[in-house]
């Protein structure tokens, strides 16, 4: 569930398909997304799931499943 | 004879009902354990169709991670397999009862009775499902211990509901192979000494075999112990010390519904592979599935991650082969300092002493402006609760700037949206370029954050022996041993190189686990531990930290250690690191291994007057063999390997002092004999002619032992005579010992 809208936020921003995104797809590597990409998914994340992502946090986001393991514990942490 | 002949006739029609019984309960599980592999399957293509997980890897887990997973990994298949092992086990347990469903026959009657009820003991329990009668009961059972406790008259045994008093009027004995009865006595005990002289006059086996049939009274009653929380044993070389405690873990898993363990509950720690591979087949062998089995230094590498852990048998061989004597010296006092409980009282001031000595605090900005001071994240650090980890006071420090920082967060974004307005560039996008130079800032940030408030532990260790004056002044009412500065000087050195030393790792892991805890194997009911003399009150301290609520069977013989000496007050300091409600040490004097003849000679190595009780058995005289060369010397070792093979023995070692000493003879002797060279971390069954360095031989035992080099230069100190008594006492029937040059004046 968390995992196709953070893949559809992504493919958005990278003007991509979103089924070409799995799990194991690398931030930077694989869509070449540079630092404004990232902070964009940041943004489009947190509203999406109504959720705050601190920043210091971003470093540790290497691949798309990281993103969703994140998403997930903020959300679980909330409630 | 004609009440034999009676005897006989019922023993045999008794042995054929009893087969009788069991070959019916086998077809019914065979029918149900087909069922039951239909039924895995299923679950089986199911879950690969829905789940990454490979079964093939879970379930062939070789490494200990792996098998804490495995216990904590629960599903459908998971649970069906368990139930078609719990079939598969049963199979193989009536296969088994079939072939020789008991080996005695206890005839106990009660106090308030008068007619004597036939109690026939095996391996495992039958019972007749209709009739409930039990034609077999399990060695492990409670009446079962009156056989191994009490010769004919009065007896007792604890039954659940308490202590069951009577007579026994029988005590009667079975060899029974294939399902036919071979022979039969009524046992007294010079019988059964006869019976027993004859089974260890056998050749040894390639693996470890089970005694049920002659546990001793004193080996009994540690089999059987279900009160002690720290069961320590020091038994003299072939009293059966590792075998006791295999029994004694068979019997955990089988006694009392509730407080039953199973096999992932239990953790065996091993001296090395080989001998981890000569134990494997005891637990099968008794019905019980087998137990997760580890060598110390799998422990160490699951607490540290670093690549190059030297070894014991690596830190042995480097220390026995070197050719400076005061460095050899200087390897054993820096190994005995470090695993001592003055090393840990000094790691533990430094521990102490972190918070407001060694953690690199500094100052924190955000927003253009001091956050917080190094002196005040000090000041916190130093009230803090000393009752919690120090890791867990680093995660509070950490959460606690963290929240400063975020009640600042918006004011940040609000001023760095501005300066984005003001540059060019970015019109459309000042949102996302303002967040991310606050993601990029904030990176910074964390990371000099997390400088103080994550421990690099192995920089840590550095550091304590970086000077000496601070060293000494955490020692100062500790007794240190003289070398201390060398010591210090030596470890500084070997901390700059890449990988750990053997005596640094369990001293890095203590650091670890002292400062962030451990939690993944807490689930460990019970932890056996062979050779126990080899580790160190630090490798216990470890053990204690990752294991808090096991409870423990330690055994070992303080005679047979590398490398040290010790005494049975090394059981004190263990008692006194595990700390348990519970403990005791039992004392097992009677050797059951080698012949009279070698066992006398073995004892001139230990000090004088040291008396071991030996099982009665002769054999020939262990002889030293010399020759004027070496060339010649190794014509007379061939010849001594063709002897014994003449002599029909299965096992035969040729023992070397290293594993240098051992190569050599290897590709002196390879053309020579069918020899196969044994060296660290391997493993292989104990069939044929081997060529091993000594301290691969510990726990092991061979029909022959032939021990190489025996001359000054190899075996002068005391430490050698230690090393001596070992590789002699590996020998069950003949033993002989060879040198060229000057003889070993130990000799």
């Amino acid at each position: 569930m968390v995992f196709e809208k953070v893949a559809q936020i992504l493919a958005e921003i990278m003007d991509c398909d979103s089924e070409d995104i799995g799990p194991e797809t690398e931030l930077t590597v694989d869509y070449g997304s540079n630092a404004i990409d990232i902070a964009k998914l940041v943004i489009e994340c947190e509203k999406k799931f109504k959720i705050t992502i601190y920043d210091e946090d971003v470093y540790t986001f290497r691949t798309v499943s990281d993103v969703v393991e994140y998403v997930e514990k903020m959300r679980s942490g909330r409630s | 004879m004609d009440s034999y002949l009676e005897d006989r006739d019922y023993e045999e029609k008794r042995l054929n009902l009893t087969i009788a019984v069991a070959t019916a309960q086998l077809s019914a599980a065979r029918l149900r354990s087909q069922e039951k592999m239909a039924s895995i399957i299923a679950a089986k293509k199911e879950l690969m169709e829905d789940s990454s997980h490979s079964i093939s890897n879970l379930w062939s887990a070789d490494g200990f991670d792996q098998l804490v997973e495995l216990s904590q990994y629960a599903n459908p298949v998971s649970h069906k397999i368990a139930q078609y092992e719990m079939e598969s086990n049963k199979i193989l347990l009536l296969e088994k009862m079939i072939d020789s469903p008991y080996f005695a026959r206890i005839d106990f009657i009660l106090d308030e009775s008068s007619a004597a009820r036939k109690v026939y003991i095996g391996l495992s329990s039958l019972k007749d499902d209709k009739s409930r009668e039990m034609y077999v009961f399990d060695w492990r059972s409670p009446i079962a211990s009156v056989f191994y406790r009490f010769g004919t008259g009065k007896a007792f045994y604890q039954a659940p509901a308490g202590k069951i008093t009577g007579q026994v009027s029988l005590k009667r004995q079975y060899e029974i192979k294939q399902g036919k009865l071979e022979y039969f006595f009524d046992a007294d005990v010079q019988i059964i000494d006869q019976f027993l002289r004859n089974l260890l006059s056998q050749n040894a086996s390639p693996k470890m075999k089970t005694i049920v049939e002659t546990i001793q009274r004193e080996q009994d009653v540690i089999i059987r112990d279900m009160e002690i929380d720290l069961m320590m044993v020091q038994g003299v070389a072939g009293s059966g010390k590792t075998s006791v405690a295999l029994h004694r873990v068979a019997y955990l898993m089988y006694q009392g519904l509730s407080s039953r363990l199973s096999h992932n509950d239990i953790l065996v720690i091993s001296p090395n592979t080989l001998f981890e591979r000569y134990i494997s087949n005891v637990l099968p062998q008794l019905g019980e599935s087998n137990v997760n089995s580890i060598i110390f230094e799998e422990i160490l590498r699951s607490v540290l991650p670093i690549e190059h852990l030297q070894t014991r048998n690596q830190f042995w061989e480097g220390m026995l082969c070197d050719d400076d004597p005061e460095y050899r010296n200087l390897l054993k006092c820096s190994a005995k300092f470090k695993g001592s409980t003055q090393f840990m009282e000094i790691l533990q001031s430094f521990i102490n002493d972190l918070p407001n000595r060694w953690i690199d605090y500094s100052d924190v900005y955000y927003d253009g402006k001091i956050l917080v001071s190094r002196q005040l994240l000090k000041d916190k650090m130093i009230k803090a609760n000393k009752a919690s980890l120090l890791k867990t006071r680093l995660e509070r420090l950490e959460n606690h700037i963290l929240e400063l920082v975020h009640q600042q967060r918006q004011g940040r974004m609000e001023k760095l949206e501005k300066y984005i307005m003001r540059q060019s560039g970015y019109e459309f996008e000042v949102e996302a370029a303002a967040r991310m130079l606050s993601i990029h800032e904030s990176t910074v940030l964390i990371k000099q954050i997390r400088k103080f408030t994550e421990l690099d532990h192995l920089e840590l260790y550095r550091r304590l022996f970086s000077n000496k004056d601070y060293f000494h002044s955490l020692a100062q009412d500790l007794e240190l041993p003289d070398c201390i500065d060398d010591i210090i000087d030596l470890t500084c050195k070997n901390l700059k190189k890449d990988g750990l030393n053997y005596d640094d790792a369990p001293a890095l892991a203590f650091l670890k686990l002292e400062t962030q805890g451990y939690t993944d194997y807490q689930g460990i009911k019970q932890v056996v531990i062979d050779e126990a003399q080899d580790y160190n009150p630090i490798h216990y301290a470890i053990l204690n930290s990752m294991f808090p609520k096991a409870r423990y069977t330690v055994v070992g013989d303080v005679d047979q250690t590398i490398g040290k000496q010790e005494d049975v007050s090394f059981y004190e300091q263990i008692a006194e690191i595990f700390d348990k409600k519970k403990s005791t040490l039992v004392t097992l004097e009677q050797s059951f291994r080698c012949t009279n003849e070698i066992l006398t000679y073995s004892t001139r190595f230990l000090d004088p007057g040291f008396e071991v009780n030996n099982f009665n058995r002769k054999g020939d005289t262990p002889a030293v063999v010399t020759a004027p060369s070496r060339p010649a010397l190794d014509n007379l070792i061939v010849a001594e390997c063709a002897t014994c093979k003449e002599m029909d023995y299965k096992s035969i070692a040729l023992i070397c002092k290293t594993e240098q000493d051992a190569v050599a003879l290897y590709e002196r002797l390879a053309a020579q004999i069918d020899a196969k060279l044994i060296t660290s971390d391997m493993a292989t069954d104990l069939s044929g002619v081997f060529i091993l360095p000594l301290y691969m031989a510990k726990g092991l035992e061979f029909d022959a032992v032939l021990v190489s080099d025996v001359d000054k230069d190899h075996y002068q100190s005391e430490d050698d005579k230690n090393l001596l008594y070992i590789a002699c006492t590996r020998a069950l029937h003949r033993l002989n010992l060879f040198y060229s040059g000057e003889i070993s004046p130990l000799l």
